[in-house]
């Protein structure tokens, strides 16, 4: 206990401190009165987002992208503080939960290399990585051809899943399944560590929390994949995330066999079925998912203080943050009325 | 919560004043000690006023370096609560003091 108490006192206290400064119910409320993408960003920049708005308070750009691209460095900033301050393993499950954003951009890089495009014309779509990211971003984008892009991810942690991925891809040109690839190694990333953890808290604090986020995109995905994209059973199991907290491998197989939203619900063990009882569209799962996953983090900050899920749930609750920050600032200048579409989950408004 | 330099000033005196009564018993009892106790006993006195205030002092280093280390972590994020940080580290301070008061008790009684 005064191990863990030494490890995390510094970083806790931190992350405690940084979470108090979170949105709260007054500012979602002005954001979403908000008349304008002016003073929408206007009004963010006396949050404590501020700090990362400089650029679009500057310039004429007010676009979702470009404040996409501010707006992040703040989450990043946040794994880079909390990676300095723990060492392996427990900063390496920092480093395995940011690395979806590396495979986001590799997609992005991919999806570019596959149709000739520089990177300045997809720039907008790139998370701002860089500081923290080892792969080699520069070299990456100057590879003239896809494959030779794929060749040079050998030596990260992609390397080997992309490169199983490229036959198929070469089959059908589909690209599908090399992005799903690099999300997956994200995710087994994360496992790797997790288990590496020499604390039981920790371990279990991480399994709640990141398995609770697994649980919830799988959920998603798995709707997404067979509602939309009309994926066979098979494949939408393939294309799952790995180490959920509640969903093991047989529950994502019946969810996987589901036909619509009512059976997918019908197929889900109890607590989770209570909550998506009545949901029929996606972004209502969705929503309905993130506060399900923001009534566990905010439950973490009340428990005991000293475990590596206080720095987890943060950043979880940060990228839900900033993801209805988003949500919001694209209706600004489209006709949709405040009230008419959910787009804060109720938790992140919720004061305790 | 910052304090100025003459608030320190002032706080100075009553500082030295309440250090220098907590050393009396200490200093008088030490002349004493020759003429009132001898043998052993004495030196089981001793044994335990050094264990108290080590242990105490062991205890606050502990609890120093947790608050302390949580109170770097905070004022990094927010400046404006040094202040109250400050008072934590006095608390986890505090408990080397309560084992000087036991020692000094015990070489009271020697």
């Amino acid at each position: 206990m005064l191990g863990q108490a030494f490890k995390y006192s510094y970083i806790n206290a931190k992350v405690r401190t940084i979470y108090s400064k979170r949105l709260r119910k007054r500012d979602w409320a002005i954001l979403r009165d908000a008349a304008d993408k002016n003073s929408f960003v206007q009004y963010l920049s006396t949050t404590y987002y501020g700090a990362y708005l400089a650029e679009i308070l500057k310039g004429p750009e007010k676009g979702l992208h470009f404040l996409e691209r501010q707006i992040y460095r703040a989450l990043f900033a946040d794994y880079e503080k909390v990676i300095r301050a723990l060492k392996p393993p427990e900063g390496q499950v920092f480093y395995g939960l940011f690395s979806r954003f590396e495979a986001e951009n590799l997609k992005t890089l991919i999806r570019a290399k596959k149709t000739g495009l520089p990177k300045r014309e997809v720039l907008y779509l790139l998370y701002p990585v860089e500081t923290l990211s080892k792969i080699n971003w520069h070299r990456l984008w100057k590879a003239g051809s896809l494959a030779e892009a794929i060749d040079l991810l050998s030596d990260t942690p992609f390397g080997t899943s992309v490169a199983h991925a490229l036959p198929q891809f070469e089959a059908h040109s589909r690209l599908f399944p090399i992005e799903m690839a690099m999300e997956i190694v994200s995710y087994r990333q994360i496992w790797e560590v997790v288990s590496a953890l020499s604390s039981k808290k920790d371990k279990q604090m991480a399994r709640m929390l990141i398995g609770g986020l697994v649980d919830a995109l799988n959920i998603y995905h798995v709707a997404r994949l067979r509602f939309i994209y009309a994926l066979s059973t098979e494949e939408t199991l393939n294309f799952t995330y790995p180490g959920g907290y509640i969903l093991n491998l047989k529950r994502l197989h019946d969810i996987s066999r589901a036909t619509d939203m009512k059976s997918l619900v019908s197929y889900l063990p109890k607590p989770l079925k209570a909550i998506l009882e009545g949901t029929d569209s996606l972004s209502q799962t969705r929503m309905v998912l993130q506060d399900w996953l923001l009534k566990r983090i905010k439950g973490v900050f009340l428990t005991l203080p000293f475990h590596l899920g206080v720095e987890i749930a943060w950043v979880i609750y940060r990228e839900m943050e900033i993801e209805a920050i988003l949500r919001i600032f694209e209706t600004k200048g489209r006709k949709v009325k405040a009230g008419q579409v959910r787009l804060v989950p109720e938790t992140l408004i919720q004061e305790e | 919560m910052i304090l100025h330099k003459k608030q320190k000033k002032k706080l100075l005196w009553p500082f030295l004043l309440s250090l220098l009564a907590l050393a009396y018993p200490v200093l008088s009892a030490g002349a004493e000690v020759a003429q009132k106790v001898s043998g052993t006993s004495a030196n089981w006195g001793y044994i335990g006023a050094g264990i108290a205030v080590g242990a105490s002092t062991i205890g606050a280093g502990i609890a120093v370096g947790l608050v302390g280390a949580a109170a770097v972590g905070a004022i990094s994020e927010r400046p404006e609560v040094t202040g109250r940080a400050l008072i934590f580290l006095g608390l986890a301070e505090g408990i080397a003091i309560y084992g000087l008061i036991i020692a000094i008790m015990i070489l009271g009684k020697i």
